[in-house]
């Protein structure tokens, strides 16, 4: 799926929910697909990541696992079916990054668009998106260190992730190899 | 509102007004030759894309109030159901419409049937253009009032006359002459022009009752002029072609037999989807997926109408994504039309 299939499946999520007995849903989008829709990075991926569903609690922005309604999932079918696609096109997999932490402000930063009145999607920024690929990087390596490198970051921008996932938890010895990897080896020795 | 429906409007009436002239309305149209003329889905098909032209729908009551007794109502009934509840209440008008001008008690049964729809709906135009201009009961023709449709006066001159029998069009109509009013001659027009079948095959295509047609068939096998070859359960009819036009004086070239009633459902489906629909077919996706829908539904009723439509490419739904639903959907109903009309019509 490239930037033109998302944006268009996406609209037609819109549409579809329109017809549909279907509250409004507001999600946070994370994964590659979030920067191919902003433009950071160009490629293909298999679907749209939903991390999460955000919804307004005493005027706060609330974060929360989502789970798709009926009439929520029947759309997303919809959309599938007329493109063809597989049902999952929208998928749900990555809302254990809720249970791992996400960064703090994470919605403030996020890119808010919306597909008519029922359809809200937030893509994360570049800021957090390189904070969760990183520790991405850790754990699976491959296409998230492809990721980092298309997204020529800056040493500023990894020495924040890097100490964001140091405070996650994760070891150091793996995230100074995996600024080696995406080019920031110079950086990885004065952290080492 | 989008360009393609009157793209497709067209062709369709340019097809109905050929097979109208054939059957002997008083039209300057050159008749339709090459495909059975169906008269009743013809006239079932002319209620439901009559809305859009008053001249097609008046020249077809025309042509009803002198040609009615060649009308099998109980076939427009059937053929009507499938069109659904808009067409029916037309339908109930304009026969009312006939009935009354003919003083006669025509097709009670259709009307009565087509009542059990008034309830349901609002007062209305009958004529899309003319949507607005009959605010008032005033000038408005008493009859289809009564049917919740407003029109002004039918423009009746009683000019139409009876099918031309020697046009290779009119089979169905020179056969019922020939058997008479039962259903031994739509299935003979039916073995002569689109070759043998099931009983249940042909009731089908002829839009009759299985029963009705096995024991015509079984009759017509007991005379000698049909063949039937037994498979154990559903046994396979059929005739001598050229022998039986030789004995019934049928010209060499015979005309190629369509399910028309099915053929113009396929179209009233798509064009009064657009119409009653137009908000969802501006937005890019709902479009999309109401043509998809469509697909399923109108592909099968076109391929299985006649043998020359199974030929066609067909759109395939599992082969396309998106806005391609509609194009190739589109694109199929085009050429369905330009072979229908350009290589079976005239």
């Amino acid at each position: 799926m490239d930037l033109s299939m998302a944006e268009t499946l996406l609209r037609g999520l819109g549409s579809a929910l329109e017809t549909e007995e279907a509250e409004h849903v507001d999600i946070l989008i994370c994964g590659s697909m979030a920067m191919i829709l902003q433009g950071v990075i160009s490629r293909r991926t298999r679907d749209i990541d939903g991390a999460a569903f955000i919804s307004t609690v005493n005027g706060e922005l609330v974060l929360s696992k989502p789970y798709p309604s009926p009439a929520f999932r029947r759309a997303i079918e919809r959309v599938g079916s007329v493109h063809n696609i597989q049902k999952h096109w929208l998928s749900f997999q990555s809302k254990t990054l809720l249970d791992d932490g996400l960064p703090d402000g994470i919605l403030e930063r996020a890119i808010t668009r919306d597909y008519g009145s029922k359809l809200t999607v937030r893509l994360i920024s570049r800021y957090d998106m390189i904070l969760l690929k990183m520790k991405a990087a850790v754990a699976r390596g491959g296409i998230d260190i492809e990721d980092l490198s298309a997204m020529n970051t800056t040493q500023e921008e990894v020495s924040v992730g890097f100490d964001w996932c140091l405070e996650q938890g994760y070891p150091k010895e793996s995230l100074l190899e995996v600024l080696e990897k995406i080019g920031h080896g110079e950086l990885a020795k004065r952290f080492a | 509102m989008e360009n393609w429906p009157s793209d497709l409007l067209e062709p369709v009436k340019e097809i109905m007004w050929s097979q109208w002239a054939a059957l002997g309305a008083n039209l300057t149209v050159e008749p339709a030759r090459k495909s059975v003329v169906d008269p009743e889905a013809l006239f079932v098909a002319t209620c439901g894309f009559g809305r859009n032209d008053a001249r097609l729908f008046d020249e077809a009551m025309d042509w009803l109030l002198e040609n009615n007794e060649r009308i099998k109502p109980w076939r427009l009934k059937r053929i009507a159901r499938t069109f659904g509840a808009d067409t029916q209440r037309v339908l109930g008008a304009a026969l009312d419409y006939v009935a009354d001008a003919a003083g006669k008690n025509l097709f009670p049964g259709v009307r009565e049937e087509a009542k059990q729809y008034l309830g349901e709906v609002q007062r209305e135009d009958l004529f899309y253009s003319e949507k607005g201009r009959h605010s008032e009961e005033k000038g408005v023709d008493p009859i289809f009032l009564k049917w919740n449709l407003l029109r002004g006066a039918p423009r009746i001159r009683e000019h139409s006359g009876t099918p031309n029998t020697g046009n290779p069009a009119n089979l169905m109509v020179k056969l019922r002459e020939f058997y008479g009013t039962g259903t031994r001659a739509d299935v003979m027009t039916y073995l002569l022009t689109a070759g043998g079948g099931s009983s249940n095959e042909i009731a089908v295509r002829l839009k009759y009752n299985q029963k009705g047609v096995y024991e015509a068939l079984e009759e017509m096998c007991a005379a000698g002029t049909v063949h039937k070859y037994s498979k154990a359960r559903n046994g396979y009819y059929w005739v001598e072609r050229d022998d039986m036009a030789k004995t019934l004086g049928l010209p060499v070239e015979l005309p190629v037999f369509f399910v028309w009633g099915d053929i113009y459902f396929a179209y009233y489906l798509l064009i009064s989807d657009c119409i009653m629909n137009v908000e969802s077919h501006q937005d890019d996706f709902l479009s999309a997926e109401r043509m998809r829908n469509l697909t399923v539904k109108i592909v099968p009723l076109l391929r299985n109408s006649g043998e020359p439509l199974s030929q066609l490419a067909m759109p395939d739904i599992k082969r396309q994504s998106g806005i391609e639903h509609k194009d190739k959907l589109l694109d199929y109903m085009k050429r369905v039309l330009h072979e229908l009309r350009d290589t079976y019509t005239l």
